[in-house]
């Protein structure tokens, strides 16, 4: 278990960075959004986000997403490497 | 994108995803519960989706974009069990991260868990006679992500046509997938290597029972 949460922890880190390098790159939906604007200058925005994460707090979020799903990825591995895929010891 | 497509269309997708959503979400749960090997499979291709979708890579043109992670569950349980996980994966990032977004939802599920996974099936299906395991999940993988980001511009071409007869809504479309395509070629490369590399590794587990999950003929 504690191999997991460490795998966890270092996915997250890198798709932490990866996402904070990456932040002055242009999204493809931002782009898209531009597109559409451009096209539909008049066009009338009809929801936003209830909620939305400055960039840190996205890039934080992402890495969190990454970083469950390493666990989860490691943890079922590692039941499938034994005989019948249910929970090992730990 | 949240609200930038209209509310017609936001319905309209979200109306066509939805029985392939229930359909998913019966096929998964019966997976579930076949025997615990099944199960733990369905967690990893899971797992998987989550990882891989929550890269934000960066691409030629200074852009960036993300992989659907789709591929694997797609190879191993088809179409429909993806439909399902995806709106998981989905929900979370239009809740948490103002990424895609409710009112897309119904559209990005159908472009990443409806007609994106089953053009990529369709391409398995087609090539795993011919090709290795590895090798066919490959092109599964990375058919499902361009096909993923296609639809997506079709999409947005019926919403935003450049005329009001059909070739303005393709002149649109074909604007939009210039858009994404450019950033999405190689990530969907990129998304192939990455399911090939875990077919194989669960391979050498030997944990693919092939004629229960239609891996090896």
């Amino acid at each position: 278990m504690r191999r997991h949460l460490l795998l966890g922890v270092v996915v997250a880190a890198a798709v932490f960075l990866l996402a904070t390098a990456g932040g002055d790159l242009a999204g493809t939906d931002g782009q898209a959004v531009a597109e559409i604007e451009e096209r539909s200058p008049t066009y009338d925005r009809w929801a936003t986000p209830a909620w939305a994460p400055d960039p840190t707090g996205e890039a934080l979020l992402f890495a969190l997403q990454a970083g469950v799903g390493a666990v989860l990825l490691g943890q079922y591995l590692d039941r499938l490497r034994t005989s019948d895929g249910d929970a090992p010891d730990a | 994108m949240e609200g930038f497509l209209p509310p017609i269309w936001a319905v309209v997708w979200t109306v066509l995803a939805l029985p392939f959503v229930a359909y998913g979400a019966r096929r998964t749960l019966s997976a579930v519960r076949t025997d615990p090997r099944t199960k733990a499979l369905v967690a990893v291709c899971a797992a998987f989706v989550f990882v891989l979708s929550a890269l934000k890579l960066p691409s030629v043109a200074g852009s960036s974009s993300h992989p659907t992670g789709t591929g694997l569950m797609v190879v191993l349980f088809g179409p429909a069990v993806t439909a399902f996980v995806s709106v998981v994966v989905l929900l979370y990032q239009a809740l948490l991260l103002a990424h895609g977004g409710v009112t897309t939802l119904g559209a990005n599920v159908l472009s990443m868990g409806v007609v994106g996974p089953f053009v990529g099936w369709t391409a398995y299906r087609f090539v795993r006679p011919r090709l290795s395991l590895e090798r066919s999940t490959f092109v599964a993988a990375a058919v499902t992500d361009w096909t993923t980001y296609l639809v997506t511009s079709l999409q947005l071409g019926l919403a935003f046509p450049a005329g009001a007869d059909p070739g303005g809504v393709l002149a649109s479309t074909l604007d939009f997938a210039a858009v994404f395509t450019v950033t999405q070629l190689p990530i969907g490369v990129l998304e192939g290597l990455l399911a090939a590399a875990m077919v194989g590794y669960l391979c050498r587990l030997d944990t693919l029972d092939g004629s229960r999950l239609g891996v090896v003929s």
